[in-house]
């Protein structure tokens, strides 16, 4: 499946085009805009499911949403593709936070299937004209999903109604309080039904494979930390004991390694993708080992290709980079003086030269991602590529 | 007991090398360095471009191969003492016509490795290193040697018997399996493979999924690869005529290093450019 995510005038991103696939990594210096990419994916979620001022509300509100470097009039506009079903938002300030009705189209290829002007109180799908509620603050694209569930759209729904985005765990809440009992099956963006989740996994023989992931996965990457988990729960609350690979003994989370944790939250996030969809993880490597890194790596790797997710991670890791030597079109590099960003690693140098180094070593170097603008040592694509 | 030092580019030979020859030499310690990730080789691209090429402020894999293959043998890493090391690399078939200029290349990068770090003292380190430190291409690549003995092929994942030409030189690998051959274009592993009859891991890949759409069953080098290289019959690998010469070069210098002859190996039959046999322009022990 082919995602295709286009950003105009978007805080931090003047202008953008991505087309990640697999697991592919997203690098760049502080402020150059990762978060703000992964954002727009949480976005375009939050809009669809919950409206977009709630969405917006969730990103901090209106202030900044058009570009600083944008002329007044350019339009902020947010795409999302599926493959040739593209769904387009043009955000329009109201007060502090974005108009209710934006404008918005679908397009299926070069067709245009559902459109509704901004601010406008009507929309027309397949040419057929439909009157918007006054107070029914849905999209456009949520309004005939919830009406019709039109099969030509179930691709863009199911794509955008599952992308995850992960960038804020508050692993001392979960250490401290552990999870609330439930019947969660996918991971809340901060972590905190965690336990909920993977326990739930445990139990259910067709959801198996995923705690079985989780698990092998864990000891793969942390193979002095634990060896099998437990579950004990008091009242609603769950929580989780690991056992000493040495001791064989249980002890409680609260003595875990907070790498072990960023590890497992991890991981219950990719294996709780659905499959064909779409997840991302924020500043991944914090907290954890580069044989960790590798590690969890190599099994998002695998769990992607089995299930045909795409899973991106942005991070500052030249450990992960290294992981990524023989797949350079994977990478993906957000800098400052890039007219649009990211772009892939590949188009930036020639494979030729890329070839000779560590992708981790000239991240370090600055070559590419780095802090200070773009200088003349560089040695692009289609510059001069004498020697190493 | 002498402690060998295996430096290897790929995740196949850093996860298994190691027990592989300890098979074959029981009373020597094998160690891969680095401990926890390989680093990465120079071969997949054509190699020419290197040759003379300035260093610049970034150190190029091969210059970061060629130091750890110097520094591992000299003191100061904690709680080790290293007799031997030998760096590996696959030749890989885009140098496959090249494997001198490969060699030489390497030379070259230890050579100015050892120049720049000691530029006034060099000659006790061109010393250790022509006697403790080489160089070894394994042609084209690990998985070609595994075609050798049956049950290697099997623990890798294979699904079915390969079908190769009759006297096959295994370091000049080919298939003569017309379904493989025929496969059309759309797999980036396999059918799109450049030279992909000549392709060991291409074929390997098609033996344990001929359907090259079941995920699971595909060959993968940290499971199916480690689990036949780590007890791959080398005596079955190098006995059939011809043998290998590169892989018998690599052997034939261990075996010499450690003072541990292998019966099963004739010095006769290694490839002359692994292994140099002038004593003076030798910077490592084999080039």
């Amino acid at each position: 499946m082919g995602y295709n995510l286009e950003v105009q005038n978007f805080r931090a991103l003047n202008r953008s085009q991505w087309a990640p696939s697999g697991v592919c990594v997203v690098v760049g210096p502080n402020g150059s805009g990762k978060t703000t990419l992964l954002g727009v994916l949480e976005f375009l979620r939050n809009a669809f499911l919950r409206g977009p001022a709630q969405a917006l509300n969730e990103m901090g509100g209106a202030y900044g949403l058009r570009s600083w470097t944008a002329a007044k009039d350019d339009p902020v506009l947010l795409s999302f593709a599926v493959d040739d079903l593209r769904w387009e938002l043009q955000l329009t300030v109201d007060g502090p936070t974005v108009s209710e009705r934006l404008g918005e189209c679908v397009t299926l290829g070069a067709e245009s299937v559902l459109s509704r002007a901004a601010l406008s109180s009507r929309l027309v799908y397949r040419g057929k004209d439909h009157s918007i509620a006054e107070g029914d603050d849905r999209l456009a694209l949520r309004i005939i999903s919830d009406a019709d569930s039109p099969e030509e759209l179930a691709p863009l729904i199911r794509a955008i109604g599952n992308l995850r985005v992960y960038r804020a765990y508050n692993i001392w809440s979960l250490q401290q309080n552990g999870s609330r009992a439930g019947s969660d099956l996918h991971l809340h963006p901060s972590g905190r039904n965690a336990f909920t989740v993977l326990r739930n996994w445990r139990d259910r023989r067709e959801l198996r494979p995923q705690y079985e992931f989780v698990l092998d996965s864990l000891q793969a990457a942390f193979p002095d930390v634990s060896e099998d988990l437990e579950f004990p729960s008091a009242g609603l609350t769950t929580t989780v004991n690991l056992f000493d690979p040495t001791w064989h003994a249980s002890f409680p989370l609260t003595l875990a390694p907070d790498g072990w944790i960023t590890g497992l939250l991890h991981l219950i996030a990719v294996a709780g993708a659905q499959p064909n969809t779409l997840i991302a993880i924020d500043d991944f490597g914090n907290d954890l080992h580069p044989f960790a890194i590798r590690a969890l790596t190599a099994s998002f790797q695998q769990w992607a290709e089995e299930h045909d997710n795409t899973v991106c991670l942005a991070s500052h890791s030249p450990v992960l980079l290294d992981e990524f030597k023989m797949s350079p079109e994977s990478v993906f590099v957000m800098e400052h003086d890039l007219e649009s960003r990211p772009v892939a690693l590949n188009e930036l140098f020639d494979p030729d030269w890329l070839s000779r180094f560590s992708l981790g070593r000239l991240y370090q170097h600055g070559e590419f991602g780095g802090q200070t603008r773009r200088d003349q040592g560089r040695v692009r694509r289609n510059e001069d590529h004498g020697g190493t | 007991m002498a402690v060998v030092a295996l430096i290897p580019t790929g995740s196949l030979e850093h996860a298994a090398l190691d027990d592989s020859l300890a098979q074959l030499f029981p009373e020597h310690d094998f160690v891969v360095r680095p401990r926890e990730k390989h680093l990465n080789g120079f071969t997949s691209r054509n190699v020419a471009p290197l040759l003379n090429s300035p260093a610049g402020p970034v150190p190029s894999d091969l210059y970061e191969l060629a130091a750890e293959l110097v520094n591992a043998i000299l003191p100061g890493r904690r709680e080790e003492k290293i007799d031997f090391a030998f760096a590996v690399d696959d030749l890989e078939l885009v140098n496959d016509s090249q494997p001198e200029l490969v060699l030489k290349i390497f030379r070259n990068a230890v050579d100015q490795f050892v120049q720049e770090l000691w530029p006034q003292n060099s000659t006790p380190i061109y010393n250790q290193v022509q006697d403790r430190c080489s160089f070894h291409l394994l042609r084209p690549m690990t998985e070609a040697y595994f075609f050798g003995e049956p049950g290697a092929l099997t623990r890798a994942g294979s699904q079915r018997k390969p079908l190769l030409p009759n006297h096959l030189d295994l370091e000049e690998f080919s298939t003569a399996d017309p379904e493989f051959e025929a496969l059309p274009a759309g797999n980036a592993l396999i059918a799109d493979m450049p030279l992909r009859q000549r392709h060991p891991k291409a074929y390997l890949h098609f033996l344990c999924d001929p359907t090259l759409a079941d995920k699971k069953r595909k060959y993968r080098e940290t499971h199916g690869g480690v689990a036949a290289l780590r007890s791959l019959d080398w005596r079955q690998v190098v006995s059939v005529a011809p043998h290998c010469p590169f892989i018998h070069a690599f052997l034939d210098d261990v075996a010499e290093a450690l003072d541990h002859p292998l019966p099963f190996l004739n010095q006769a039959s290694a490839d002359s450019r692994s292994r140099f046999p002038g004593p003076r322009d030798r910077v490592l022990r084999n080039l």
